[in-house]
């Protein structure tokens, strides 16, 4: 039991220490779409590996303390050289990183969001083992060279719809020798859209529609196969038929054809559940009927929007989920 | 965008972005090749089979990464461990010695190698490796030694970063980046050597096994006879002045008193302290002098007749009773003392011999060398006065007896068969002898080894004195004058004493001594250079004491009071970041522009000074196009310069460039 209540004790004075080690940082640097690394924004700091190589020169001069040997004193104090020496390489190894917020990819709630950034190492030795992670998400490593921009996706969890600030951005490295670690906390106005996560559901109530046996029109679209057409800008890739297009006979799409009635409407009224269940059985529908390529629209209150197809359909119904009466401190995150 | 938001799967890890959690090809083989290194110079001083364990540490793991053999599993490692230990208790009997602690140690290091599957396993064995280095200068401080210990340095260096490296490079510029780690750590190396201050020993630690050099504690014909041909050196020593003349250097180490018919040995173990000797001043010549003496692995020192006072950092030596300097422990570790010595010294009433000492000092074995002791007793029996019995013995060497390296073999009554019948002999031969013929006259005397002479090295202004200077002479007690010495091998070859061994021998003894360094003058200067940068060596690094460093630092500094010191490290400190932040500038370059650019930059600055200055977000066409309406003479030009940026920026045709430039240059004509 003791131990328990020291866990969440050490726990707990963690996070106000980290909550505050933010407030510092974010005072220092304030939020920015382009952030350069240098001595006002990266620490350095030996790490538990640093402390075993103090240990291990502390050893040797106390061999040569005790042996009166200055050959092996002499070591212990080029140990001790190279500890600094370290620490320079590795602030020189960060300093003069540019790191700039390219673009985030939308993604569904519990999903990890893809930032994408763009780093750029302005001195000649280039970056090495640099890594990058949001304040709550997994670690990347890449290496810069000199003059080349790379982009780097860099994820993070997100939990509930609405727009993540995935907060602040460590970018660190240990280089060269794994005893000192040079960090900085980029504040950087990075921001992704998140849908709701699709969860099925009854299918919302669909306004007017029939099944094929009672004489509905015969449309493009469906899982059943009609034939080929010749390639249209637009078409979805996952039409194409890689058949013929490898045997080299052109670019052609594949149809479908399905037989429904002519448009769906999602409507918010027709689900009977707690907002965000709602939120995401419209999402899931929303998925579904552009997979079965039904035309769909949406009805939230206040919101309408005229059935249709496509990729740009889909994203602003799924936006408008998305941002849908949102919290206000999460619209204040736009 | 669709098939993208439908693939839900989670987040794949980008494992192979990440830092790799097994050792890597290249990782590998540097620690194996590091490890080799590093253990190499000390298992010339460790049990054969050391070789061994790390022989099969290291097939072991190259055939786990090629994936023939499996880890070792516990029992294996346990069955590894025993085997070890075992072996290094048999190997030193139990004894817990420097070289035991080394031997555990470079055992743990080699059999970590099974288990260092990741670079955090990696890393630890680095941190051993730098222990191991550490431990290579308690067997050899040379400056050789010096530099390979570098090198090791090195080579940790480089494994260790490509630890941590995280794309590809060739093993050279690995290297060369490794020994740039080395190289900027150097300068503040050397400050913290010659700054920090020196502690003594904190603990006792354990003895390493010493090779004992030199002569013993029992000395019989023919011992020193055999150091002859030994050039390694004894030990170096500097004066603060002018150094006394070749006759004087008598560099007394050892005072024995007990005579067994053959050997002579010391009874009593440097008890005592030294009677206190009064002197006027005037009468004094006092010397003072610093030796460094090599590691001989006996307590006792040496130094010239008398020793009136001796310093060392650790306080270790003191003088005894019979004037002789002893250390603590047998000397294991090359060390430097100073001592200062009084050439002259008058005792007339400062001593006296106890009838017990008198009766001890003229002891012999009853019935060893009978025909000495006789020929002895008959010059007392003539009642001669002491100097005269001194004279008559004397002048019995004077005669027929030759000085050579190779004495014949002597008997039982060594003394007997070397006066009256083989008459040749070394130094110890005429100096045992001489004693012995005085105490069976009823005179007190004792035999004295040490060393006599020395090479002068001019270079460093230092006396080498080697092995082959050890030499034995007697010391006389002479009422009212105390100890005196006398050396009856300079009565049958003086010129050993005036010039050194070489010069008393025979040519057949020369050619034994005269090695091929010797034999030519070139050769000859080559190693007295070498011995004086030993001795630097030796002087300023390996005897680099809180002494020296109050010297150096006063005469560096203008003094050693911590305020001057902190001010010039607060200083050297500046001077350090200064460096870095300069190099930290040059190395940030921002990204060239291409050719073209820079060349349309040369044309804006035309254009500026004609006032017209491109906007922030202007492409060349609207800057021209503008600049056109009211300066339409520039057309052509303009023109002409704008088609010709298009088609080397944009339809790749960069021979064009060289015009684009002469059109630039030429603008606005």
């Amino acid at each position: 039991m003791l131990p328990l209540i020291a866990n969440s004790l050490v726990a707990g004075l963690r996070e106000r220490w980290q909550q505050r080690v933010y407030r510092w940082i974010d005072r220092r640097s304030p939020r920015a779409l382009q952030v350069q690394l240098t001595r006002k924004n990266l620490y350095t700091f030996p790490n538990f590996t640093g402390l075993l190589y103090l240990l291990a020169a502390l050893v040797i001069w106390l061999l040569g303390t005790n042996y009166q040997n200055n050959l092996i004193l002499g070591l212990s104090y080029l140990l001790i050289s190279i500890f600094v020496v370290s620490i320079l390489h590795g602030f020189a190894n960060l300093s003069g990183i540019t790191v700039r917020f390219v673009s985030a990819r939308p993604t569904f709630a519990g999903d990890s969001a893809a930032f994408v950034l763009e780093l750029t190492c302005i001195h000649k030795a280039g970056c090495d083992n640099l890594e990058l992670r949001w304040q709550n998400g997994e670690t990347q490593t890449v290496t810069l060279n000199y003059n080349e921009p790379l982009q780097v996706t860099v994820r993070c969890e997100s939990r509930t719809r609405g727009y993540l600030r995935p907060g602040r951005l460590l970018v660190q490295s240990r280089f060269p020798l794994g005893i000192i670690r040079c960090w900085s906390w980029l504040n950087l106005d990075a921001v992704a859209l998140i849908y709701p996560a699709p969860i099925a559901t009854d299918e919302p109530h669909a306004q007017a529609s029939d099944g094929r046996e009672e004489g509905g029109t015969s449309q493009r679209g469906g899982d059943d196969f009609s034939g080929l057409r010749e390639y249209q800008p637009g078409d979805p890739i996952k039409h194409i038929a890689w058949k013929q297009f490898a045997q080299d006979k052109g670019l052609f799409t594949k149809e479908y054809q399905a037989y429904f009635s002519a448009e769906k409407w999602l409507d918010w009224d027709s689900l009977n559940h707690l907002q965000e269940l709602r939120l995401s059985g419209l999402c899931y529908w929303a998925m579904e009927y552009e997979r079965r390529q039904i035309p769909f629209g949406l009805r939230l209150p206040g919101i309408a929007i005229a059935p249709a197809l496509g990729d740009y359909h889909q994203q602003t119904v799924l936006k408008a989920l998305a941002e849908f009466n949102l919290p206000r401190e999460a619209n204040h995150a736009r | 965008m669709l098939a993208r938001l439908r693939g839900r799967a989670k987040p794949t890890k980008t494992a192979a972005k990440r830092q790799p959690e097994y050792l890597v090809r290249d990782k590998l083989a540097l620690l194996l090749v590091m490890q080799a290194l590093l253990i190499l110079p000390l298992l010339f001083n460790l049990p054969a089979w050391l070789w061994l364990v790390w022989a099969i540490a290291a097939l072991w793991r190259t055939q786990m990464f090629r994936g023939r053999w499996g880890a070792p599993g516990s029992l294996v490692k346990a069955i590894l461990v025993f085997a070890c230990a075992a072996g290094m208790l048999a190997s030193y009997s139990g004894r817990a010695s420097t070289e035991t602690m080394v031997g555990l140690l470079v055992c743990t290091f080699s059999l970590k190698l099974l288990e260092a599957n990741s670079p955090r396993d990696a890393q630890l064995l680095i941190f051993i490796g730098l222990v191991v280095t550490a431990t290579q200068f308690l067997f050899s401080q040379t400056p050789q030694a010096a530099a390979y210990g570098l090198l090791c340095v090195v080579l940790i260096l480089t494994t260790w970063r490509s630890l941590y490296l995280t794309h590809e490079q060739t093993t050279p510029v690995r290297l060369k980046r490794g020994a740039m780690i080395l190289l900027h750590a150097l300068p503040m190396m050397l400050v913290l050597f010659v700054v920090i201050p020196r502690l003594g020993p904190l603990w006792a630690t354990p003895n390493q096994q010493m090779a004992k050099t030199g002569f013993s504690d029992s000395v019989s014909p023919g011992d020193l006879g055999n150091l002859a041909l030994d050039t390694s050196p004894a030990f170096r020593v500097e004066f603060t002045n002018q150094p006394p003349s070749t006759n004087q250097l008598y560099w007394r180490g050892l005072v024995l008193d007990e005579f067994d018919g053959r050997a002579w040995r010391m009874r009593e173990r440097w008890g005592g302290r030294p009677a206190d000797l009064t002197a006027e001043d005037s009468e004094r010549e006092l010397v003072d002098y610093s030796i460094i003496v090599e590691p001989h692995g006996q307590p006792w020192l040496f130094s010239l007749m008398t020793p009136r006072a001796v310093d060392t950092p650790g306080k270790s030596i003191r003088i005894t009773a019979d004037s002789l300097l002893m250390n603590r422990s047998p000397v294991a570790q090359r060390m430097r003392y100073q001592v200062t010595s009084d050439l002259k010294i008058d005792r007339k009433e400062a001593l006296q011999l106890s009838d017990s000492q008198r009766i001890f000092y003229t002891q012999l074995p009853r019935d060893s060398n009978p025909q000495t002791r006789a020929l002895a007793e008959s010059w007392r029996n003539q009642n001669l006065r002491t100097d005269q019995i001194i004279a008559r013995a004397l002048a019995l060497f004077n005669r027929e007896f030759t000085y050579t390296l190779q004495p014949p073999v002597l008997g039982q009554h060594s003394v007997d068969e070397f006066l009256l019948v083989s008459k040749r002999g070394f130094c110890e031969h005429f100096a045992s002898s001489f004693s012995v013929l005085l105490r069976a006259a009823g005179i007190p005397a004792r035999l004295v080894v040490g060393y006599q002479g020395g090479r002068w090295n001019p270079l460093e202004n230092y006396l080498l004195v080697s092995q082959s200077d050890a030499h034995a002479w007697t010391e006389v007690w002479i009422d009212g004058q105390g100890w005196q010495m006398i050396d009856p091998t300079a009565v049958v070859a003086p010129n050993r004493i005036e010039q050194g061994m070489n010069e008393a021998l025979g040519a057949t003894d020369q050619e034994l001594v005269t090695d091929a360094w010797q034999s030519s003058s070139l050769l000859y200067n080559l190693q007295l250079r070498w011995d004086a940068a030993t001795y630097t060596w030796q002087r300023w690094v390996l005897n680099y004491d809180s002494t020296a460093q109050e010297g150096l630092l006063s005469r560096l500094l203008g003094g050693t009071e911590t305020w001057r010191i902190t001010l010039w490290l607060i200083g050297l400190g500046l001077i350090g970041a200064a460096l870095f932040a300069w190099a930290l500038v040059r190395s940030h370059k921002k990204p060239t522009n291409s050719a073209e650019i820079r060349a349309i930059k040369n044309l804006e600055h035309k254009l500026r000074q004609l006032g017209y200055k491109r906007k922030t977000g202007e492409t060349l066409g609207d800057f021209t196009r503008r600049i056109l309406v009211s300066e339409p003479q520039l057309r052509t030009g303009l023109t002409k310069i704008l088609i010709l940026f298009e088609q080397i920026a944009y339809q790749n045709q960069p021979e064009k460039l060289f015009e684009l430039q002469q059109t630039i240059k030429q603008f606005p004509r």
